[in-house]
Parts: structure tokens; sequence; C-alpha cells
């Protein structure tokens, strides 16, 4: 982009458009622009650097030294942490301005860490679990994080607390699992001020996507004895990601993960329950099946609730905007239905179905009336979804499903051809 | 955060990376250096942790205990197993108890989930796997799933006076494995 500008400068000076000291200022504007990319670059090629050299080291030491003695091995096991920490204090000292030396010495302390533990574990036959040594990893190398403003020690840090949960959560991990939200806790200061510090960041971009994904993965774990109520709590979460996301602090959709997660993440949820099941659990609960009370996950879905109350009324848009992008409100309707659920089954899984066509109908509408196919095929596609959804529950005759079919498919592409058809004559209007 | 003060915190940092691995290894060469051995003979089967490579999960022969009367205790509770060495010198459970005992040698073990009945228990003992090479592991679980009864295969184990035990190595008619495999 930058090198077509700069050609192109030449001959717009040559058509007298812009001056001859407008072309230089151009030019230097993107000189210093390019500048001030290239530690971009070095901190791309030092972590990656780091990261291999890591991995190198790791491979080297775990596989054939079975001949080497035991303090040998142990003297070995510490190398590359020792080495590496000092070459932090270093980087403290004579380079702390340097982002790349920063980062890429932040990363090698902290696989050097991982490296050490679970190599002593090796040499000495130790039987901790994997549990164990993640929490160790973790609690040892998040200092990491804040003393070198370093966002890949931040990445790592996510996702070994991520790893912590699956194995803790998901499988029979030794540890308790909520110390997984301990671990989010950790790096939520850094995440607000590296978003406070320049929210176009590279680092904040991978935050922005990797923070609700780790969550999305995790928040399974809080699952007890009444499974069907994490449902629920899902849910919640879908909604506080999208206000998160719509709270302005993002420049670009692509690098809005909470709003993306969050929008798909919440409208896929409520197409998996207009089936049947959530609702016959719900009405097997209200039947007295489990105590609802004491449940787990009453705990959760009510800190859910008190967090979506928050960002709902700070950042979801009122009036008419609001109902324009209803996503925001989805967590609300959607437990007041799984409380009616609980004492009238039926109510609440016909209400589901009506609730994933009436979001279908307004994003089409919206789409329709401000000429935005996105937003349009967003509509379309909850629309199809519903309609796929039900085609595997309701009895109907191949040929009315087929018919039915036929119908949606026929919608999209008139809807489509409409909207297009639409843009180019306003467009042409415009002209 | 000015220099001088990241500086100290990294010091304390540093510190706390290298004292807790460190604890480890003083921790484990200290009870090799106290601690009694004992021969456990075994029967091997070979997982793979994902984080630490591969290593050999070590099936102890003499890992069940009978009760002369039914216990009801759950699985996953720490026990505590009074051992006694057999005729050929091996160690076996002598009795098993909930509380520490005033006899040695014992050691800290789990009660495993294969709870055979009310009176016969499977003991999870804390120095089931053998850490190796990835090959060699592979091949160690092969030779040793060949080897037929006349060759004893067992394991030695530091055990310390509090009931800790510590994994030394696995020998194959007492030649440490690693030289069998060589």
């Amino acid at each position: 982009m930058a090198k077509d500008v700069i050609k192109e400068l030449t001959r717009l000076e040559q058509e007298g458009l812009i001056s001859a000291q407008q072309s230089e200022e151009i030019r230097e504007f993107y000189r210093q622009e390019h500048l001030k990319n290239s530690p971009r670059q070095r901190v791309i090629f030092g972590v990656l650097g780091a990261l291999l050299v890591g991995l190198g080291i790791i491979l080297i030491l775990a596989h054939n030294w079975d001949e080497l003695s035991r303090r040998i091995k142990t003297v070995l096991a510490f190398t590359p942490l020792v080495l590496s920490q000092i070459v932090g204090f270093w980087v403290l000292l004579k380079r702390a301005d340097s982002k790349p030396f920063k980062e890429t010495v932040a990363v090698l302390i902290y696989l050097s860490i991982g490296a050490c533990i679970s190599l002593v574990s090796q040499i000495y036959h130790l039987q901790g679990s994997v549990a164990g040594l993640l929490s160790t990893w973790i609690l040892l190398g998040f200092a990491l994080i804040y003393l070198f403003r370093s966002g890949m020690a931040a990445i790592l840090h996510l996702v070994l607390s991520t790893f912590y949960a699956i194995n803790t959560g998901y499988f029979s991990g030794e540890l308790p699992a909520w110390l997984y939200w301990g671990f989010m806790l950790m790096i939520v200061p850094y995440y607000f001020m590296a978003l406070d510090r320049n929210s176009r960041s590279n680092t904040v971009s991978f935050l922005n996507w990797l923070i609700p994904l780790s969550l999305t993965v995790s928040l399974g774990i809080i699952t007890d004895r009444a499974e069907e109520l994490t449902v629920i709590a899902y849910m919640l979460m879908g909604g506080i990601f999208y206000h998160i996301g719509n709270s302005g602090i993002f420049h670009r959709t692509v690098n809005n993960g909470w709003k993306i997660i969050g929008a798909i993440g919440s409208m896929g949820l409520l197409l998996g329950t207009t089936f049947e099941w959530l609702w016959e659990a719900l009405e097997r609960y209200g039947n007295g099946a489990h105590d609802l009370l004491v449940q787990e996950e009453l705990f959760y879905i009510i800190l859910l609730l008190l967090i979506g109350a928050f960002t709902f009324m700070k950042w979801q848009p009122r009036g008419s905007e609001g109902w324009d992008d209803p996503i925001g409100y989805l967590f609300i309707i959607f437990t007041i239905l799984g409380v009616i659920g609980i004492f009238a089954q039926p109510v609440a899984y016909i209400a589901v179905n009506f609730v994933a066509l009436g979001y279908a109908i307004s994003y089409i509408r919206r789409g329709l009336r401000q000429n935005d196919l996105q937003v349009m095929n967003f509509g379309l596609i909850i629309f199809a979804g519903l309609v796929g959804c039900r085609y595997f529950d309701w009895n109907l005759s191949f040929t009315l499903r087929g018919i039915l079919f036929i119908l949606v498919g026929t919608g999209f592409f008139l809807s489509n051809w409409y909207l297009v058809r639409k843009k180019k004559r306003m467009e042409g209007g415009d002209l | 955060m000015n220099k001088q003060l990241t500086i100290v915190l990294f010091a304390i940092v540093v510190v706390a990376q290298l004292f807790i691995p460190a604890r480890e290894v003083w921790q484990s060469e200290d009870l090799i250096d106290r601690a009694q051995t004992f021969k456990f003979r075994l029967q091997p089967v070979d997982p793979i942790d994902p984080l630490r490579g591969r290593y050999v999960r070590l099936d102890f022969a003499d890992r069940t205990y009978k009760f002369d009367e039914p216990v009801d205790w759950e699985s996953g509770i720490d026990i505590f197993v009074v051992l006694k060495e057999d005729s050929e010198g091996f160690a076996i459970p002598d009795t098993v108890l909930l509380e520490r005992p005033d006899q040695q040698p014992f050691v800290i073990a789990q009660m495993s989930r294969r709870i055979l009945s009310k009176k016969k228990i499977t003991i999870k003992y804390p120095f089931e796997r053998f850490y190796m090479d990835e090959d060699k592991a592979q091949e160690a679980e092969k030779i040793l799933g060949d080897l037929n009864d006349s060759i004893q295969v067992y394991a030695t184990v530091a055990i310390s006076s509090d009931g800790e035990g510590l994994l030394k190595d696995v020998l194959v008619d007492g030649t440490p494995i690693q030289e069998v495999l060589e």
C-alpha cells in the first residue's frame, strides 16, 4: 500500500495535483511509519526464535540422555532457566525500552521454567499430576507478564490456564478446576493496561480472541450434576461477550473476538435449544429430580447474571437502536424462558422457537432496510438453521420438508438478489 | 513501574522460579540418602503423559491386600501400608491402616479405584511412573512383556521413615533396565 502511494507521488507531482513539498512530506510520513513498524517485525522474529530455541532445548534435553548421571541431568535441567534469567536481568538493566528484547526473554524464561520443573520430575521419577505441573508453571511464570510487559507471556499464560481447565474440569485432574478462574483474573490487569496503551496492537488483537475463546472452552468446568444448567450459563456468557464487544473499545470487527464469538455462540446455542432436550430436563428439575437450589451451577448462573446485568446497563444501546441489534437482549429472554421452563415446559419450548424465528426476521428486516447484505444473510442463516433443526424432529412428510427447503433456498436467493439490485440502483442514483 | 523496583521484583521472582524446582531436587536427594531401599515385584504397561514424554507405568505384582474383616473405605483416600519382606526379599504389604502406624517401615499410598471386594482392596503406590527415553520406553514394554517366570523384574524404591516413597530404578534379574536395553 505505502509503496504504491510513493510510486504514484511522482506522477501526481508531474500532473500538478500536489506540490514538490507535499510530495516530500508524504514520503517522510511513510519513512517514519516504516521505522515505527519495524520493531514489530523484530518482536515477531525474536519471539519466534525464542520459541523455537526453547522447544528445541526441551526436546534435546528430554530425550536421549539416559546415559548421563543424575547430578549432571539436574544441572542441565536448570541451565536454560538460569541462563535466560541472567539475560532477563541484562535486558531489564540495559534494554528496558526494547520491546523485542523484553518479549523474547520473557518467552525464553517462561518456557525454561516448564522445561526445568518437568525435567526434575523425570529425573527423580516424581509422580505429580499434569494439573500440578501446569499450576506450578503458571504461578512461577505469570509475573513475567508484568515485569517484562510481555504479551507473549500473557498468551502462554492463557494457553496453559486453558489446558489446566481442560485437564481438571473435563478429565480427572487431581486439583480443583476453579483455580482456572484465578489464573484468568491474573491477566485482567495486563489486558486493561494493554488496551489502554494501544488498543490496536497485535497483542491486544490476539487477546481479544484468545480470552473469550479460553472462557468458552472452559466454562463447561462448572458442570457438576445439573449439566443442563450449564447451557443457560453459556447463554449468559455469550450475552456478556457481546456487550463487551459493543463497548466501543475495539476498532475493527476482525479484532473483536468478543463480539463475534458472543454473536455466533448465542445464536448457535439458541438454535441448539429449540430442540426439546433442554426443556424436558428443566421440567425434570421442576418436578424435583434434583434440588435446584443446591446445585453448584446455580451459583455460577447467578454470578453471570450479575455480570450480565452490569454489562447490559453499561453497553447495550437503548431504544430502537437496541432493537436493531437484539442479541444483547437474548440472555435476559433466555433466562426468563429457563425459569418458565421449570414450571411449564411446553410453553418455554414453543416460545424459544418463536424467539429464534423473531431474531431471524429481525435481522433480515434490518438488513433489507439498511441495505446491509451481511446483516440480512446473518438473519437468513438463523432462519435456515431453525428450519434445519426442525427438519430433524417434526414429523413432516418428505415432500413437505423438500418444499420447505426449496422455499428457504429461494428466499435466500431472492432477497440477496433484491438487495444487490437495490444497492446498485442507489449507487447509480448517487452518481 | 520504575526500573529499580522492577529489578528487585524480578530478583524475587527468579528466586522463586529456582527455589521451587530446587526444593524438589533437594528433597529427593535427601530421601535417597536417608531412606531404606525396598524391592517391589513388577508387571509393566506403557501409557503416554502428554507433557512429559514417555514413561513406563509400573504395575506391582503385590498390590492387593486382603482384610480379615470387611472394610468400607472410599477410593482415593490415603492409606498407610506397613511393609514386610517375603522369603525372596521382596516387599509385600503386611497390614493396611487408615492411621499412621508406629511400626516401621510403612509407605503412604492411596486406595485405588479398583476395589475388588469388601475384604480385598488394590493399593495405588505413589511411585508408579518410571520415566524413560521415548523409544526405550516402548522397547522396555516389549521386553518386559515377553519375559517368563524364571526372570525376576522388580523396582527399587527408597522409603523414608515418614512413609514417603521415591522410585530409584527398575531391574531385570539384578541389572538396571537401561543397561538391559543397550
